[in-house]
């Protein structure tokens, strides 16, 4: 973990790109779009208000661009789910932070610490928590 | 390939007139023939070469036992194959009987949403594992059985293969993960804190009827 990282304040949001895997119809996740693989300590995400846009939907499309070039593949199916830093802390509880961890190809690069013991019930609080409002399409 | 040393295409040579004990090799590939001193004279740094000399001589030799193992290996690759596409049209008509046997029953959606979650083509993740037969066959007897009274779960598809239901209610919120072996994991969750900031939480791994039980007693304490 990037010990430098700094914790997001509770007012911006996060973006995670989820597959049609891990959503259900309409877009809306399933826990398993929050799940950890295994060895990992958080969950990716990114920041957005990083990009410094007027609206998330800006910001979301600086994402797309960065994680085209990360070489991600984003598909049609797929959706981005905006979850609110501070919703995610008092959802969650004070034991899970959203830390901004920037990587060389990907500067927005955030993660949310701490629920890998409880990622069951976790991945569930996460999954109530997005609305519908929440819910992206992937691709523009 | 046992005979290829014994077949002679073309006549040996007679042995040198000094040396008429003088022991031969031949290869059939080059029609070469090399006249060595006899087996006996050897010194011990052409030991070696004795052994490979009796070996070639021998019907059981070193080439054929070469090919032996490689044939082997192609045999046990091929069976290696055979076995993985067997395996393959086992799981593909376990996925299918799954599938049918929902489709019998009604539960069309739900028929629906399992044959899309394990199809590979739409994977745009490369560490996606394909999803787990035992895994679906559990959730098809979850949904269709103890819990076709929830309506609409939202099934996602794990990293790991493993397929998880969950319904996210006004109060409430549940999810079941349909993992390997007996139990299933399950976790119920009141959607909002109360006074204290906490929030009720009830999880654990059961046999599938006793999770639903417990399910079901969460649901009607605190309600959907």
């Amino acid at each position: 973990m990037n010990t430098d990282s700094k914790e997001l304040p509770d007012t911006d949001n996060v973006s995670r790109y989820c597959n049609y895997k891990k959503t259900h119809q309409g877009g809306l996740p399933t826990p398993k779009a929050f799940e950890l693989r295994g060895g990992e300590s958080y969950l990716s995400v990114n920041w957005l208000e990083y990009f410094k846009k007027a609206s998330i939907d800006e910001n979301l499309s600086e994402v797309r661009e960065v994680l085209r070039r990360k070489g991600f593949g984003i598909r049609k199916s797929g959706r981005f789910m905006v979850l609110n830093v501070g919703a995610i802390r008092s959802e969650l509880g004070n034991l899970v932070t959203v830390r901004h961890m920037p990587e060389c190809d990907d500067p927005s690069h955030a993660a949310i610490l701490g629920y890998e013991n409880s990622q069951q019930s976790a991945c569930l609080i996460l999954a109530a928590m997005v609305a519908r409002a929440d819910v992206h399409n992937a691709v523009e | 390939m046992a005979t290829i040393f014994r077949e002679k295409t073309r006549t040996e040579p007679a042995p040198p007139s000094d040396r008429p004990d003088a022991w031969s090799s031949s290869d059939k590939q080059t029609g070469c023939y090399a006249w060595l001193a006899p087996k006996s004279e050897l010194t011990r740094p052409n030991r070696s070469l004795e052994n490979r000399l009796t070996q070639l001589e021998s019907p059981a030799c070193t080439v054929i036992e070469e090919c032996s193992d490689w044939e082997e290996t192609v045999s046990f690759r091929c069976t290696d194959y055979d076995a993985f596409a067997a395996r393959e049209r086992l799981f593909s008509e376990g996925f299918e009987r799954v599938f049918s046997s929902l489709h019998r029953k009604g539960f069309y959606e739900l028929e629906m949403r399992l044959r899309e979650l394990s199809d590979p083509s739409e994977d745009d993740d490369p560490e996606q594992a394909p999803m787990a037969l035992a895994s679906l066959q559990k959730c098809a007897h979850f949904l269709s059985t103890l819990a076709s009274a929830l309506l609409n779960p939202r099934i996602g598809l794990g990293h790991d293969g493993v397929l998880g239901a969950a319904w996210v209610f006004d109060k409430t919120a549940v999810s079941v993960d349909f993992v390997y072996g007996e139990p299933v994991d399950f976790v119920c969750i009141s959607r909002f804190v109360d006074e204290r900031g906490e929030r009720e939480i009830l999880e654990g791994s059961e046999a599938p009827a006793n999770a639903m039980r417990k399910i079901e007693r969460f649901l009607n304490e605190h309600g959907q």
